[in-house]
């Protein structure tokens, strides 16, 4: 079994515990996080549960964050600077187990196993992360103590990080070597001066509760410019010489018929390539026919427009990765939808989300639709959520590397 | 579906949120507004989800596309600059439906007769136009899609993408 501290290594006080759980989730509701809209604009309990280290340091304080009476979330905040993040978890709804409910039935499995020794629950402990368990002590001879599963009520039998995974009992922090444990305290305390940023700049942080008059105010004030902050999103878009002092460059153009949304397409991606056509001359390399273009057309299109000088291919498969690779190598490229053609010129992804959730994504569509003879009028630029959309198809248009 | 005021509540977070972080899509209009959301259908008459206009300048500058369990689909411009606000909609659908009347009426052939507009997605949610289904000797006969940029016609029926191939 682990070794037992007598003191926290570097503990880290409830107050600025709670404060990081309330930066953290304001500042994630604020920024439009998608899980983060409903139920977390309410009052944050500040009598947390502890959750201990194996090793008896403090581990974790868990807060829980009430509207009314219910309780709609709860924060795990790092109680010790060897955590490394001062927020480690985020969960929707309410606590699944019951502190007292959990306590009495460890004392009942511990008299249960040991009837003749007396029985004390101690604390709650993370006997393997995230597991909770209660250390009951027990007199006379070894074992001194015993954990019992807060879900189950088991007794947790082996202990080591070497062991099967399952229920096996291991230190979160004595697992860790010297110059692990020192750089985790090193970023902690990084994160730490975010705090006395946000106590500067954005009181509202801290506040007890908001009202519902005060929560529209109160939304901009929330989202702190710092140099410690952590972003909530990722994103880039297409640049011009992205080299010194770049800036964004993509032009938007309206389809001139209803049925030339890819050649439409085809005319922003070749300008941004410096390689400027007329919709109709791109319309007649694509072979755009009565009801629209062939994806087999569009290829051939982009090819012949350039004099082979670039390559264009479709790929069905269509993933996020692959277009999101695509803006990073600065080149736009086509998305294709049932029956539709579109650009795409940026990509954004959520750097924030709640366990079990997927974060959010988005593309940034430039969109020929509506179609306008006047190329400058029609058409339409957003933010698209890359979940909400059957993606049937990309077009790559590059540069050939080859000689040719 | 849920209703109006949803979709618009739905699309005001979303904007805000935008806004809030400095979105640089929005730069050039600090100050947008959710409007009065517009009924999307589709081409048989289902409803779809709701355009939640987004307005400046008492023009709609963008749009949110927002579906039927209130997510926020699509959000951004029409508009990319109030440079000239006077080339910007006055309605998040573009032209009013008496305006896609209007045009419709100049195509309709002899004997055809036109039903009133619908605000539809003609193809993929996106595409979105006004529909005027017309008919001849009691028979379905065209369907004619209406945006700013005009009024086109094909036979009744005939729905975009129904070829995979073809974009």
């Amino acid at each position: 079994m682990t070794i037992r501290r007598a003191k926290p290594r570097a503990l880290v006080e409830r107050p600025q515990a709670l404060a990081h759980a309330q930066m953290a989730v304001r500042r994630a509701w604020a920024g439009g996080i998608e899980d983060m809209q409903q139920g977390w604009t309410g009052v944050f309990n500040p009598e947390a549960i502890i959750i201990h280290d194996l090793n008896g340091e403090p581990l974790f304080y868990e807060f829980s964050v009430m509207e009314g009476r219910t309780e709609t979330g709860r924060v795990k905040a790092a109680a010790s600077k060897l955590v490394g993040s001062p927020v480690v978890t985020i969960e929707r709804g309410p606590r699944k187990w019951d502190p007292a409910k959990a306590t009495k039935l460890a004392l009942e499995a511990a008299k249960k196993a040991y009837p003749r020794r007396e029985a004390k629950a101690q604390e709650f402990v993370c006997y393997c992360y995230p597991k909770i368990g209660v250390r009951v002590e027990l007199a006379g001879e070894k074992p001194n103590s015993i954990i019992v599963d807060v879900a189950d009520g088991t007794i947790v039998q082996s202990f080591g990080e070497e062991e099967i995974e399952g229920q096996t009992a291991y230190s979160f922090l004595e697992s860790r070597t010297e110059s692990g444990l020192e750089k985790k305290l090193r970023r902690y305390e990084e994160l730490d001066r975010e705090i006395e940023v946000a106590r500067k700049h954005s009181k509202e942080l801290f506040a007890e509760g908001y009202t519902a008059r005060e929560l529209v105010a109160v939304r901009s004030k929330l989202l702190l410019v710092s140099d410690y902050i952590f972003a909530l999103y990722s994103s880039r878009v297409l640049k011009y010489g992205p080299r010194c002092s770049p800036h964004d460059c993509f032009a938007l153009y309206a389809q001139q018929t209803n049925v030339y949304c890819a050649v439409a397409t085809g005319q922003m991606i070749l300008d941004f390539h410096r390689r400027p056509f007329s919709q109709d001359a791109i319309a007649t390399a694509m072979g755009t026919g009565a009801t629209g273009t062939s994806q087999a057309g569009q290829d051939a299109g982009y090819i012949s427009l350039t004099n082979g000088c670039m390559d264009a291919a479709h790929d069905f498969s269509a993933n996020w990765t692959e277009a999101k690779s695509e803006i990073d190598a600065n080149r736009p490229l086509k998305s294709g939808i049932p029956g539709h053609a579109r650009a795409v010129a940026g990509w954004k992804q959520q750097n924030f989300s709640l366990i079990g959730s997927t974060p959010k994504r988005w593309l940034q569509v430039y969109d020929p639709w509506p179609w306008n003879a006047d190329i400058c009028a029609g058409g339409a630029v957003y933010w698209e959520d890359w979940d909400a959309v059957n993606h049937t198809n990309w077009c790559f248009v590059r540069n050939r590397t080859d000689t040719h | 579906m849920i209703g109006r005021d949803e979709a618009r509540a739905a699309a005001a977070d979303t904007l805000s949120a935008l806004l809030a972080a400095h979105d640089p899509l929005f730069a050039p209009w600090p100050e947008p507004e959710a409007g009065a959301p517009v009924m999307v259908e589709d081409l048989s008459g289902a409803p779809s989800y709701w355009l939640v206009p987004l307005e400046a300048k008492g023009r709609a500058i963008g749009a949110a596309r927002v579906d039927e369990r209130g997510h926020v689909m699509t959000i951004g411009l029409i508009c990319r600059t109030p440079d000239r606000i006077e080339a910007c909609p006055r309605v998040v659908t573009l032209l009013t439906a008496e305006e896609a009347e209007a045009a419709a009426r100049s195509v309709l052939g002899p004997g055809e007769t036109a039903s009133p507009p619908r605000f539809v997605h003609d193809g993929p949610p996106g595409r979105e136009a006004w529909l005027i289904e017309t008919s001849r000797d009691a028979r379905p006969a065209r369907w004619i899609t209406v945006t700013p940029g005009g009024a086109t016609a094909r036979p009744a029926g005939q729905r975009i993408g129904d070829d995979p191939g073809l974009e």
